[in-house]
């Protein structure tokens, strides 16, 4: 042993013995091991259980994405928080030998406290002097030993994996199970898990067709209505009922049908609520909306009318579904709904028109025996379509429609010859249908003729030449009129060399929408050239319609006469005149006659009885009776008087008694025989006293009287103008009496010059009867005999008449024309003539017809006398200078004048009609 | 009398309706030929009234002589003078408004006149 100090020796670093180091590194990969398995398997495990729960809980309903999400997260929560953590404790936590020095003291705490000791020893660092190095060794050594003989897995800390290994299995094993079971829903499960927020589709075993199901559904409020609940034809289950309630209401079933669908029938809904259907595994929730069906807000149609009467196109309210419109028309038709709508239909039903006749499609069918029932049936249905192809009636067909909102507009369908109804039914974009179709009747109507009417003036009219006639014409189209206008059409009365009377004129032009024109028409014949004759006289009008021309009035009659002609005319309606003012004085004398055996009869007090009170009521109002027939001659008097006025013909006396006459007849009307109704009142007042009452009658009776008296004179004066005008018709008729023959004399004497127009072969020597006539000559002649026989008659009359009017005048220059008229043997002459003119004496006829119509001249200016000769006729009276005679042909020449000025300004009018009439015809195309 | 002749001037034509059912017959537009026709029968008509018109004038001219009023005389003398004017329009064809309208006149002055006769 050395006493000198040695020099400190290195520090030595003993390490832990091999197997113990061994022995503790197998304990850390065991600890390693489990604790990761542990949290592999508790993540698994999570994911399971959450994939598990989706699954199961989705078999009873579905879970809400948010939810599904929630359960998705708290399963991966494991996986990927706890398994993270635990990895972290039990791996990162224990890689060094004293932490596992120190996991092991926790189960063997004294040989852990060994093993800490010696990781400690194992890292000292001293020197040899201070510790020795064997001593370590041996005390590592010896911990070794002591570990060596323990099991250090029973170190190992509390174990979950292998019961985390069986839950997984199990978990797995329901999952296969559950999979196995209904691969479908395990898919959707898998699915709806994995992506909670995805729009999967929940799967039920019994599964709901939702795409054939409405939602919200949008019933018809207050009205009953079905649901449909469709099965999918995939689904799994098919339940043989189902059950739906409406809100809280009672749960309605029902079966399901052959075409796996559900149908709830439920009454009528007035508020919004769900409708809740369950089938199986599936329960699903409808809301239900009820509201108003969409109804019909207008309904209009737009017309468009054939281009020929150039018209716009028309709207027409159809709300009432009838349309009439015209043939050859354009129609479109346009529904406005209280809703925006989402499909319409409308079909076009064509119908015959009226003038078809309907065949009964019900009628039996006739058939021999039974075997020929088929054979006529085929026959009778053949014959209905041969009648359809006669009319001509389009198949029904579906029109088109656009929408837009809340309007339907159909094609435009053109109507033809038949009529048509278009129903058109109608769904909102709810799905609600409309309450009812609407149909739209449409009768097809043809444009109409024109009418054309005469107004205000009669059917008859008698006139002069140069007077004018003063109407109304009207005419109407359904549509357009294009010109008005009169036509006329003569027609001569006896034969002359004129030509009849043919003409027309434009009286205004129209326009496409002048549906009525009218004018006040002044025709003056004397303006157009038109001789006396026959006038056919008609308004006319010409609407747009291609082909249809002129439509006429009903024609008037207008005789155009010569002056005698009209003062024969007067003559008659003076006739007639008198006749009814001899009547009302005859009625007057029994009234008078009535009245004064009243008064004689009767005292005063009697007067007062009942029934002499109404004899005298009786009396006032035949008195009243009378005087209003008075006034009505008086009017016609009136008439006459002016058209005389206007004749010209009439001396002044006739004129100025006939004026005479006519003012009495107008007193008499309203001031005497008025006057005597108003005593006969009188005598019927109850106030008054008996004799006042007689004192009335009486004075009735005197009035009355003097009434009648005036009656009686006015009869006279109008029978002395009669008189005076039956003589100057004498002049009148003898004057025309002379012209006719005078006519068939001229036309006599042309047609032996050749002068007849068209008239080819020469009328002399010429048969009647015979092939050598000429047609027109042969025409000439039956007409000149009727003519001749005609005057003949009518100087047979006047013969007849001047010895009657002789007889009662005893005026000798008529007696004297008699006379001559009955040596001359005239009517037996003319007789003769005739015969000769029907048997084409040419030259004889035309000498003897000129020489009766100079004979016939002359008597007519013997009756008439010399003219403007200081009104000789008058005789003794005085009467032709007194100043009221001066005064009355004053008033009479004043009343001329007025007259011919005014029938002047009627004929300038006319003119001016003419001539506006060119101008509007200038104007035509 | 003087009233009731009056009266008997004033009183309206004839008054009476007649509808009637219509007649159709094809149009028949007038030619150039019958145009001028018709212009030809204006000149000639007007001419016609003229005529009448100036023996208006020669009545008034007689009346005119036998009065002694100078208010009826006056009267007539400007009847006259209308009249004169009324023919010279007429002779030139002239039958429109401006014509009638003087024979309006002419018209109201007569019945002046015999109005002025009666006072």
């Amino acid at each position: 042993m050395s006493d000198n100090p040695s020099p400190p020796s290195p520090s030595k670093q003993i390490p832990i013995p091999e197997d113990l180091r061994k022995q503790l590194a197998q304990f850390q990969k065991a600890l390693w091991r489990i604790k990761v398995t542990e949290a592999i398997l508790a993540g698994v495990f999570g994911l399971i259980i959450s994939f598990l729960l989706v699954f199961l809980l989705e078999r009873f309903f579905p879970i809400p994405p948010l939810f599904r999400l929630a359960i998705l997260l708290a399963g991966t929560s494991l996986a990927a928080i706890f398994a993270p953590y635990w990895v972290r404790r039990w791996v990162y936590g224990h890689r060094r030998e004293e932490q596992l020095a120190r996991l092991i003291s926790k189960k063997f705490p004294k040989l852990g406290d060994r093993l800490l000791g010696i990781v400690e020893l194992q890292d000292q660092h001293e020197t040899r002097e201070a510790l020795s190095p064997e001593l370590r060794e041996a005390a590592m050594i010896h911990v070794a030993n002591q570990a060596a003989k323990r099991d250090m897995n029973e170190a190992l800390p509390y174990s979950r994996h292998k019961k985390l290994a069986i839950a997984v299995t199990a978990g797995v094993a329901a999952i296969i199970f559950g999979v196995a079971l209904s691969p479908k829903a395990g898919e959707n499960a898998w699915k709806r898990w994995l992506m909670p927020l995805s729009d999967t589709e929940h799967y039920t075993f019994t599964q709901f067709d939702v795409n054939r199901m409405p939602d919200p559904m949008v019933v018809a409020l207050g009205e009953a209505f079905t649901f449909e609940a469709p099965l999918k034809s995939n689904s799994d289950e098919k339940p043989a009922t189902a059950r739906a309630r409406y809100n809280q209401q009672e749960w309605i079933e029902a079966s399901l049908g052959e075409d796996d669908v559900y149908r709830f029938d439920f009454t009528g809904q007035e508020v919004r609520g769900d409708l809740t259907i369950e089938a199986g595994d599936a329960s699903l929730d409808i809301g239900v909306r009820p509201n108003v069906r969409p109804g019909v807000q207008g309904f209009e149609a737009l017309v468009t009318l054939p281009d020929y009467l150039q018209l716009e196109a028309r709207k027409v309210d159809i709300r009432t579904g009838s349309l009439t419109a015209l043939e050859g028309s354009k129609v479109v038709l346009k529904g406005t709904f209280t809703r925006e709508i989402a499909s319409a239909k409308a079909r076009l039903q064509p119908e015959p028109l009226d003038e078809f006749v309907e065949i009964d499609e019900n009628a039996p069918i006739e058939a021999a025996t039974p075997e020929d029932v088929a054979a006529a049936e085929a026959k009778a249905e053949a014959d209905a379509e041969a009648l359809a192809k006669a009319k001509n009636i389009p198949e029904p067909r579906d029109l088109n429609l656009q929408i837009e909102g809340r309007s339907v507009s159909s094609e435009a369908v053109e109507l033809g010859k038949f009529h048509a109804k278009v129903p058109f039914t109608w769904t909102d974009v709810m799905g609600l249908e409309g309450a009812a179709s609407f149909n739209v009747g449409i009768e097809t109507s043809q444009d109409m003729a024109p009418t054309s009417f005469i107004q205000g003036i009669e059917r008859n009219i008698v006139i002069l030449a140069e007077e004018t006639l003063e109407f109304d014409i009207v005419n109407e189209d359904d549509f357009g009129l294009q010109e008005i206008g009169i036509a006329w059409k003569g027609e001569l009365t006896k034969a002359t060399g004129e030509q009849p009377a043919d003409g027309s004129i434009i009286l205004k032009k129209g326009s496409p929408s002048s549906s009525r024109l009218s004018e006040r028409v002044l025709f003056s014949p004397q303006t157009y050239g038109i001789t006396p004759q026959k006038l056919q006289l008609m308004a006319y009008t010409l609407d747009y319609k291609p082909g249809r021309g002129r439509i006429y009035s009903e024609p008037i009659n207008v005789y155009i006469l010569t002056r005698e002609e009209h003062a024969q005319i007067l003559k008659s309606r003076f006739d007639r005149v008198i006749s009814e003012l001899e009547d009302a004085a005859r009625k007057e004398m029994n009234n008078l006659d009535a009245n004064d055996r009243l008064d004689k009869s009767e005292t005063a007090e009697e007067l007062q009885n009942e029934d002499n009170q109404e004899k005298l009521a009786e009396a006032e109002e035949k008195e009243t009776e009378n005087a209003e027939k008075m006034k009505e001659i008086a009017k016609k008097m009136e008439e006459i008087f002016k058209d005389a006025a206007r004749n010209g013909e009439l001396d002044n006396k006739t004129m100025k008694d006939m004026a005479d006459a006519l003012k009495n007849m107008k007193e008499l009307g309203e001031q005497d025989l008025p006057e005597v109704a108003k005593e006969l009142g009188k005598a019927q007042d109850q106030k008054s006293t008996p004799e006042k009452t007689e004192a009335d009658l009486k004075k009735a009776i005197e009035k009355q009287k003097e009434a009648l008296k005036k009656m009686q004179e006015t009869i006279e004066k109008a029978n002395d103008a009669n008189q005076n005008f039956e003589a100057s018709t004498f002049v009148n008729r003898l004057k025309k009496a002379s012209t006719d023959e005078g006519g068939i004399a001229n036309s006599l004497q042309s047609a032996a010059r050749g002068e007849t127009e068209n008239a080819v072969l020469p009328i002399l020597g010429a048969t009647p009867g015979s092939d050598d006539i000429d047609p027109v000559h042969a025409r000439l002649l039956q007409e000149l005999t009727k003519n001749q026989r005609v005057t003949t008659s009518d100087v047979r009359w006047i013969q007849e008449d001047l010895e009657r009017f002789y007889a009662r005048t005893q005026k000798p220059i008529h007696k004297e024309v008699y006379k001559a008229m009955a040596k001359s043997l005239i009517d037996e002459n003319l007789e003769r003539l005739r015969r000769l003119i029907a048997k084409n004496r040419t030259f004889t006829s035309a000498r003897l017809a000129g020489e009766w119509s100079e004979t016939l001249k002359k008597w007519a200016e013997k009756l008439e006398g010399p003219k403007d000769d200081g009104g000789g006729g008058g005789g003794g009276g005085g009467g032709g200078g007194s100043p009221e005679d001066k005064d009355f042909e004053f008033m009479l020449k004043v009343m001329r004048m007025v007259q011919a000025e005014q029938d002047i300004r009627s004929r300038t009018r006319s003119l001016e009609q003419m001539l506006r009439s060119l101008k509007l015809a200038n104007q035509q195309p | 009398m003087k009233i009731t002749l009056l009266t008997a001037l004033a009183s309206a034509g004839l008054l009476a309706t007649g509808f009637a059912d219509p007649v159709k017959e094809e149009a028949k537009k007038p030619t150039e030929a019958e145009k001028a026709q018709a212009l030809v029968k204006h000149q000639e008509g007007s001419e016609k009234v003229s005529i009448d018109q100036d023996k208006q004038a020669a009545n008034a001219q007689e009346l005119l002589a036998e009065q002694t009023n100078p208010k009826v005389i006056e009267l007539l003398n400007q009847v006259e003078i209308l009249m004169a004017q009324t023919t010279d329009r007429l002779e030139d064809s002239d039958t429109g408004g401006d014509t009638i309208a003087i024979q309006t006149e002419i018209i109201e002055k007569i019945y002046e006149a015999a109005k002025a006769k009666g006072n």
